[in-house]
């Protein structure tokens, strides 16, 4: 993609970018661990309510969303505001959500079901939210895995193409949402809606608009 | 069930405090799920199957355990942890906005097909019919369970007073509809009030519960006061709260679950381990206050009592 600098970007901006930046890429590292360490805490001190294992799902699956989303919102952010610098914080956001669901996912196996494998199973078969989760769960492994800069070098152009599949991981970790609840329950949409905005955003109409009103 | 020996009961400051028992937990409850994974068959549904992994009551608990060695739900616990969509659809936001809910006066409206309608008053009722304890265990259909004390008395003692006409095949109970102070009524996807019904011989089952009371107190809203049903091998849903309205007719009640979703709750809602729902599978629950999971029994271990009403009956059509 063209790198492009604009004469319209206001001094201060140009000059603080940069700085700004590198504040939001602490604020990332502090704000992503805080959750497992709350969620530690918590755990440990009995905070967790009445049914503690279903509450640290529950977290442990909002906070791989919020990241997931979060990264895909970087892109946009660089190109309407013009901050090149904050390209570099896509790649932690991506690998906290795949590290939340990977959190996520042990609960369950472990935690949840005590490695009843056999009911895990089933469950993977006949409840749809599961499989789904799964697969967006599957594809932010294999994504988190390729990020190394080893694969991204051996891959080359076919890097980019495998990690366009960041897209399907956020429609089906919404979906997974969705299906997870009661029919009724509002709770997912407010995610549903961000995640809509953001791969809207991608379509190539939008994309031409973009561009054309740079 | 057989019989429950409820002198058992230890005072509710006696019970476990949950903070000290996830402790304890934290440690047996893994080493017992991975127990529990070696066993070949627990997940194969069977009501006679023993339960497993049952913890041992904890020392302070004052052996407080219900016929399958579960023990009591924590009061805290009972309160704090509530599906009551008329507040919201947060199980631990609903105590807080409960908190205001008047609950007297209070009367229901008695109608349909009876020879005695008319509203009857908190005070008729808690004057007319006096309240017995009954631990029963309550199983949601999101695959969690408790073991609670409660203060009711049986249905069929309404039901004696208000005499069913013989065209009455069912019982249609509504909970009250007030969104002014139930904010979660202003959400325009459930069909509001919340409706419920059971078919005549379920509602004249002695196990079948008009309750006023948990753990010898008085119900407080997030529970359902001042009166809600217990339907104990049903998943809990059934168990309507703070009801208004009760009607005896003739066709079988459309439930707000049954309208919202009815591919998901149909009007039977037997605990069942062999019938999933789309959504969870029900072979398995958890105990509120434990960490493993046991496998469900079928009626909710109830199928001694409540069997021979579905007898002939397909419960995967009738789910
Ligand atoms: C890897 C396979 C996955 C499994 C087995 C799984 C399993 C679950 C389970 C059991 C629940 C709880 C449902 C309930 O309330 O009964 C849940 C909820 C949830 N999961 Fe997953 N999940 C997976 C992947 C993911 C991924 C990849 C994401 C996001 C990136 C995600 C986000 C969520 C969210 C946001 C919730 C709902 C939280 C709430 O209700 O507050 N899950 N998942």
């Amino acid at each position: 993609m063209k790198v492009w600098i604009s004469e319209k970007i206001s001094k201060p901006w140009r000059e603080n970018r940069k700085i700004l930046a590198s504040i939001l890429h602490l604020l990332i590292h502090v704000g992503s661990l805080l959750p497992l360490l709350v969620g530690l805490w918590d755990f440990w001190q009995g905070n967790l309510g009445a049914n503690p294992i279903l509450e640290v799902t529950h977290r442990s699956g909002k906070t791989a969303l919020t990241t997931l989303i979060l990264s895909l919102s970087i892109t946009p952010l660089r190109q309407l505001l013009k901050w090149n610098q904050i390209n570099k914080l896509r790649r932690p956001l991506g690998l906290y959500a795949a590290f939340y669901a990977g959190v996520h996912l042990s609960i369950y196996v472990i935690l949840d079901y005590g490695f009843l494998w056999g009911a895990l199973l089933a469950n993977s078969l006949t409840n749809k939210f599961i499989l789904v989760g799964s697969a967006a769960g599957t594809i932010l492994l294999v994504l988190a895995i390729t990020s190394l800069n080893l694969f991204r070098r051996k891959m080359g152009a076919s890097w980019k193409q495998l990690h366009r599949f960041v897209y399907g991981a956020g429609v089906l970790a919404g979906l997974h949402f969705i299906l997870a609840v009661k029919p009724g329950v509002l709770r997912p949409w407010p995610y549903a809606a961000i995640l809509l905005l953001l791969l809207s955003y991608r379509l190539p109409p939008v994309q031409t608009w973009v561009k054309k009103t740079r | 069930m057989a019989k429950l020996d409820y002198t058992e009961i230890t005072p509710k400051d006696k019970y476990l405090n949950r903070k000290e028992f996830l402790k304890a937990l934290g440690i047996a409850g893994a080493s017992v799920a991975v127990l529990a994974a070696c066993q070949d068959k627990p997940f194969i549904a069977g009501d006679d199957l023993p339960r497993q992994g049952v913890i041992p009551a904890a020392p302070n608990s004052g052996g407080s355990t219900e016929e399958f060695g579960n023990i009591l739900t924590a009061y805290e616990d009972v309160i704090s942890y509530n599906n009551f969509y008329e507040f919201t659809t947060d199980k631990e936001g609903v105590a807080r906005l409960a908190k205001d809910f008047q609950t007297s006066p209070w009367e229901i409206q008695i109608g349909g097909l009876v020879e005695n309608p008319g509203p009857i008053s908190m005070k008729e009722i808690r004057n007319r019919y006096p309240t017995e304890e009954r631990v029963y265990r309550m199983r949601c259909v999101e695959g969690w369970t408790m073991a609670i004390p409660w203060q009711g008395f049986p249905l069929s003692a309404l039901l004696e007073d208000i005499q069913p006409q013989s065209s009455a095949k069912y019982i249609r109970f509504e909970s009250i509809y007030d969104p002014k102070t139930m904010p979660g009524q202003s959400n325009r996807y459930f069909p509001w009030p919340y409706v419920e019904g059971l078919r005549l011989d379920e509602a004249y089952h002695n196990l079948t519960l008009l309750a006023t009371g948990i753990y010898g107190e008085d119900l407080l809203p997030q529970n359902g006061a001042p009166i809600r049903l217990v339907v104990p091998w049903k998943y809990g849903f059934k168990s309507i709260k703070s009801i208004v309205k009760i009607d005896l007719v003739e066709e079988m009640p459309v439930s707000l679950w049954m309208e919202s979703a009815p591919k998901e709750y149909g009007f039977y809602a037997n605990v069942n381990p062999t019938v999933d729902h789309p959504r969870w599978s029900q072979a398995t629950e958890r105990r509120i206050g434990e960490y493993s999971r046991q496998p469900t029994i079928m009626f909710n271990g109830y199928k001694e009592e409540v069997g021979s009403l579905y007898e002939g009956m397909d419960l995967r059509e009738n789910f």
